[in-house]
């Protein structure tokens, strides 16, 4: 278990009055102990408008994914098949418990479960995903008992040091490119102080110059609350 | 198979204008040519034919990686990276900067080693600009320099890349079903508005562009469409892109009709289709505008705000464009606020008499305009597109100006001296010519004076290091003719690009390159002087015959 994933110190998983699994964990039960299904309804009413809108769905806590089915049904309604959600869910047991149990629909979905920050950070799925700006459900039972991991999601930043962006980069151009710079500066001392200080020019630099170039006008970071 | 390469990093209007060279690349079979864009303007570069292979970078998406503190900035190098690599990984004959931007010049010089030719901006190993020949210069350091245009950007890269200009030939991508549609749509409203005997006109008017500084005003747009109702033969039809801001707009304009006026919207693709089947199209300087060029759909433009006509205007022989007086033209962006709404002379009743023209076979009757408002035509010479005066208020001394600016260009870069110009120049009158001469040979003085002085420094400072400060002094004046309003400022704004970009290590080779430029300036202005003597040579002439005329007229009295 990484650091930065909640503590888990009791789990059991519990069958509501209409005879559906709900798990518990650290006594919180993270779903209605009457009706899952209905209490999943009314999560995805209070978001038909932004569902309409939007095919792409980030949902935060799996639990056992009856607001997640509920939310694909509804996208098919809206989009049919042109429809991708995402979920993340700290606690690998309950995933996994999710999946044995059957519970969650697996049309056009991804389940991130177990992943620190930095790891969902470093993932291109996700990050591509995140780009393309979807909407934002959070499963408040979960996102409560789990509220510190969440919001160091929310409030992540990325490391700006070289040394640590190499964990970020693949490509072995760019590795190479990024190691000829001091471990210790940012990417921003390196475009905006190092490169134009420089008096000899290679392909790699002029690609970086076009970087600042394209992000001109941009280059202050904003707000570290989700891309949207 | 020439593989070729053109960056175009501009906005989508710029893309277009991107079509006419493509056509002209592809006269020659043996040409692959592949285009490179930003993704906002995709749409716009697969509706252009010709074109082999299109790469995309997606900036929105890299500038995102990068501000965002979420996404660590490894990543927006990577994707950069990334979305290069196909281009880099292939073997290119010529990559073409279209661009003419910082990010296209940085990108060319990224991809030196995948290519054996770069044409335009690019740096060396040094970060120096390097220039290939006389055009870049003209088309990165002269044309945003000068007032007046003497030429289109688009007839500028057709000389920096050597290739001959072809006007004929199809340059965008139609969809069959929407061509099929709209005819029938169109031959429609043709029939059913009209109560014209003969055909009607269906006049397409494009409602908005992306600044509001280069807008129709309202109130000019409602009166001109009352005007256009009132001539029978005349159908108005409203263009407007699928957006609610543009809905809006056209449905506030069509209230004042009683919805009775047709509005066409139309996406990117579409919109060709719709511009084919129209008679005219008047619009302001939009992307729209080049997609009709391209269509060869007469254009009426209306130009207005910084939009630079002479450079970037119509490009389409018999093309329309109606400007206010182009001396109290301002063409440079920054002096416009972009909430503000253009203002202009020109009226409802300019655009008719205009559109009144375009109409009439024998262009016999110029149109009547209001004061300081001048309607210009667009036809084809040697060097390209040649905006000429049809009516309005003219400044002799600035289209004479215009016109030897070109001729200058024609003789010291192009050496193709245009006779016909000279005529041109002469239609001005006898007085203006004489006067625009003189002026010009008192400017050329005024240049050799201190061209022979900082030769003379320099000359010195080789021998004696103790003159190089007269030497500095003397560039320094001469190299402040650039700023001059004459035709000396082309020649000396090439040269003070050229001196800028001298890469010598020691004195002596700095100096030697200096006394080269001194004396090519040196030849250019020789050929000025040239051209000026053979405009009063053609002067003398005229003066000859209009004596001798007027002798005849009173011997025959």
């Amino acid at each position: 278990m990484h650091m930065s994933l909640p503590k888990i110190t009791s789990y059991e998983v519990k069958t509501s009055r209409t005879e559906q699994k709900i798990p518990v964990v650290n006594g919180v039960h993270l779903h209605s102990i009457y009706n899952p299904s209905k209490e999943a309804e009314a999560i995805v009413s209070a978001q038909l408008e932004t569902l309409k809108n939007k095919n792409e769905v980030l949902i935060l806590g799996l639990g056992f994914a009856y607001h997640v089915n509920a939310v694909i049904d509804t996208l098919i309604q809206f989009h049919g098949d042109d429809f991708k959600v995402i979920v993340i869910e700290p606690n690998i047991q309950v995933y996994n418990d999710c999946i044995a149990l059957n519970l969650l629909s697996k049309k056009n979905v991804l389940v991130y479960s177990g992943f620190n920050p930095n790891e969902l950070y470093s993932d291109l799925d996700l990050i591509h995903f995140l780009l393309r700006k979807p909407a934002m459900i959070a499963h408040p039972p979960s996102f409560n008992l789990y509220q510190n991991y969440f919001k160091k999601i929310l409030t992540f930043e990325a490391p700006q040091s070289i040394n640590g962006i190499m964990d970020f980069v693949s490509a072995p151009e760019v590795k190479k490119y990024l190691q000829g710079f001091n471990s210790s500066s940012t990417l921003e001392e390196v475009l905006y102080n190092e490169i134009p200080a420089q008096t000899q020019f290679d392909p790699m630099d002029f690609l970086a110059m076009a970087l600042v170039e394209m992000t001109k006008g941009s280059c202050e970071k904003k707000t570290t609350q989700g891309n949207n | 198979m020439k593989n070729i390469l053109i960056i175009n990093l501009r906005r989508i209007g710029d893309v277009y204008s991107t079509g006419h060279l493509l056509n002209s690349l592809s006269t020659n079979k043996e040409n692959s040519v592949s285009l490179l864009v930003y993704k906002e303007s995709e749409k716009a570069a697969t509706n252009l034919k010709n074109v082999s292979n299109l790469h995309v970078i997606d900036r929105k998406e890299i500038i995102t990686l990068k501000t965002n503190k979420l996404f660590s900035d490894g990543f927006s190098i990577e994707r950069l990276f990334n979305q290069l690599q196909s281009i880099k990984n292939q073997k290119w004959d010529e990559i073409i900067n279209y661009s003419n931007d910082l990010v296209g010049a940085y990108i060319c010089s990224y991809l030196k080693e995948s290519s054996d030719k770069i044409i335009g901006v690019h740096f060396n190993e040094n970060r120096n600009v390097v220039t290939n020949s006389d055009w870049e210069i003209l088309f990165n350091d002269v044309l945003p320099a000068v007032k007046y245009a003497p030429m289109h950007f688009v007839d500028c890269y057709h000389k920096m890349i050597g290739v001959k200009s072809n006007l004929i030939g199809e340059k965008i991508i139609t969809d069959p079903a929407h061509n099929a549609t709209v005819f029938s749509n169109m031959s429609t409203i043709r029939k059913g508005l009209s109560t014209a005997e003969s055909a009607s006109k269906i006049i397409g008017l494009q409602l908005k562009t992306a600044d509001a500084n280069k807008d129709i005003p309202e109130e000019t747009l409602t009166h001109l469409i009352q005007l256009i109702r009132q001539n029978d033969e005349f159908i108005p039809v409203l263009l407007i892109a699928p957006t609610e801001e543009e809905r809006k707009y056209a449905a506030t304009i069509n209230q004042k009709f009683n919805d009775e006026l047709v509005v066409i919207e139309a996406d990117l693709r579409a919109v060709a289709s719709v511009l084919m089947n129209l008679d005219i199209l008047v619009t302001p300087d939009t992307a729209i505008k080049h997609i009709a060029d391209l269509t060869e759909t007469p254009v009426l433009e209306i130009s207005l705000g910084y939009a630079p006509f002479l450079k970037q205007g119509s490009y389409a022989a018999g093309s329309l464009i109606l400007t206010d007086f182009i001396n109290d033209r301002n063409f440079k962006r920054d002096k416009f606020q972009s909430s503000e709404g253009a203002k202009t002379n020109i009226k409802a009743q300019d655009i008719m008499s205009s559109l009144m023209y375009h109409f009439t076979k024998t262009k016999s009757i110029r149109p009547r305009l209001s004061n300081d408002v001048t309607l210009y035509t667009c036809s084809f010479d040697h060097l390209g597109a040649r905006y000429s005066v049809v009516a309005g208020t003219v400044d002799a001394q600035t289209e004479i100006h215009r016109l030897m600016s070109r001729q200058l260009i024609n003789v010291v870069y192009d050496e193709c001296e245009s006779v016909d110009i000279y005529n041109d120049v002469i239609d001005f009158g006898i007085a203006a010519a004489t006067n625009w001469s003189t002026t010009e040979k008192t400017n050329i003085t005024n240049v050799m004076k201190d061209l022979l002085g900082t030769l003379r420094s320099l000359l010195q400072s080789q021998e004696n290091r103790k003159s190089a400060k007269d030497f500095v002094n003397n560039l320094g004046k001469l190299i402040a003719h650039a700023e001059v309003s004459s035709l000396i400022q082309i020649p000396v704004t090439m040269f003070k690009t050229k001196i800028e970009s001298i890469n010598a290590k020691t004195f002596e080779e700095n100096s030697k390159e200096v006394e080269i430029l001194l004396y090519d300036l040196k030849a250019d202005i020789q050929k000025i002087l040239l051209c000026i003597k053979k405009l009063e040579d053609n002067i003398l002439i005229q003066k000859k015959e209009e004596f001798m005329n007027r002798t005849s007229e009173i011997s025959s009295n």
